[in-house]
């Protein structure tokens, strides 16, 4: 029974590569309409751009969903291979495309979800090799 | 033009803070404490190594470049183009870190360059996907059509 339950170290993973996508999504979505609700920016004086982009409501949360998107992407690094947690983190591509179309109402044409079937495909391809191909140092606690 | 050169700047230091980070992080040991105490302790380890540092002040360039992307074109089509970072995190990953990429991997690099180069060429334009396309619910979410129009003029 035991070797059907999943490692800590694999659930470790899953969970931080599901904080990374949903995190990055949402920001994303955030960030562009933030954006959108900001005026040109050679037509008004830097320090107002400034004070707007603070202002805005959008913005900050947004950032602040990148930083954790960031941060759970880099903690991943210390115990799984780059090419194996960035492939993986593809799943918020598709959920981005999800949220433009839906909530941004983005027209998303049949050749776009097309593509974004065959990035869930490379995600699911990715997430079949192993974590790590190479030893890491000791595990430690910070 | 605009949209490709930000999408390329995007996309190279994003994967030039991808590989830096992954080093600096990689020579270290695996984060293992992430209850209430040890989430501020991993949080400084990770902003104190130098190789995260200058990755993330490569995070901080392809962010703003993000930025001027989303005003350019289209969430659905910016973000998906930024995909292509994926191919060359893993050129990065097999000959700067020196990992073991099995055949999987590369397939599913291949899978996801195949599925940027769709997303990115069916996207449509800033105009039809800010004036045609958009639904009234999406059109009040998004603010005034004055601002909408104004997004049209680059930063």
């Amino acid at each position: 029974m035991n070797a059907l339950r999943p490692s800590p170290r694999a659930t470790k993973t899953v969970v931080f590569i599901a904080v990374a996508v949903v995190t990055n999504s949402f920001g994303n979505l955030m960030l562009a309409l933030g954006m959108d609700r900001m005026p040109a920016f050679t037509h008004v004086p830097f320090v107002h751009y400034l004070a707007g982009l603070l202002a805005n409501p959008f913005l900050l949360p947004g950032a602040a969903l990148s930083a954790v998107y960031t941060l759970a992407q880099i903690s991943l690094f210390s115990w799984a291979d780059l090419s194996f947690v960035i492939p993986c983190t593809a799943a918020s591509y598709a959920v981005t495309t999800l949220l433009g179309q839906f909530i941004l109402g983005e027209q998303v044409e049949w050749a776009r979800w097309l593509g974004v079937l065959l990035i869930t495909c490379g995600v699911v391809l990715v997430a079949e090799t192993p974590v790590a191909t190479k030893p890491h140092p000791a595990e430690i606690r910070c | 033009m605009l949209k490709w050169a930000l999408i390329l700047f995007t996309v190279f230091a994003s994967s030039g803070g991808d590989i830096l980070c992954a080093r600096g992080m990689a020579s270290g040991g695996e984060l293992s404490d992430f209850g209430p105490s040890g989430l501020g302790r991993a949080v400084r380890y990770i902003v104190t190594r130098r190789m995260v540092i200058l990755g993330g002040l490569c995070y901080a360039l392809a962010f703003f470049s993000l930025l001027g992307l989303l005003r350019v074109a289209a969430l659905s089509v910016a973000v998906p183009a930024t995909a292509l970072s994926f191919v060359v995190d893993t050129i990065g990953a097999r000959y700067v870190l020196r990992e073991h990429i099995p055949w999987k991997r590369w397939a599913g690099v291949a899978c996801v360059t195949v599925g940027v180069i769709l997303t990115v060429r069916s996207g449509p334009s800033l105009s039809m996907a800010r004036t045609q396309h958009a639904p009234v619910h999406a059109v009040a979410a998004r603010g005034h059509a004055s601002d909408r129009a104004a997004s049209v003029v680059l930063p």
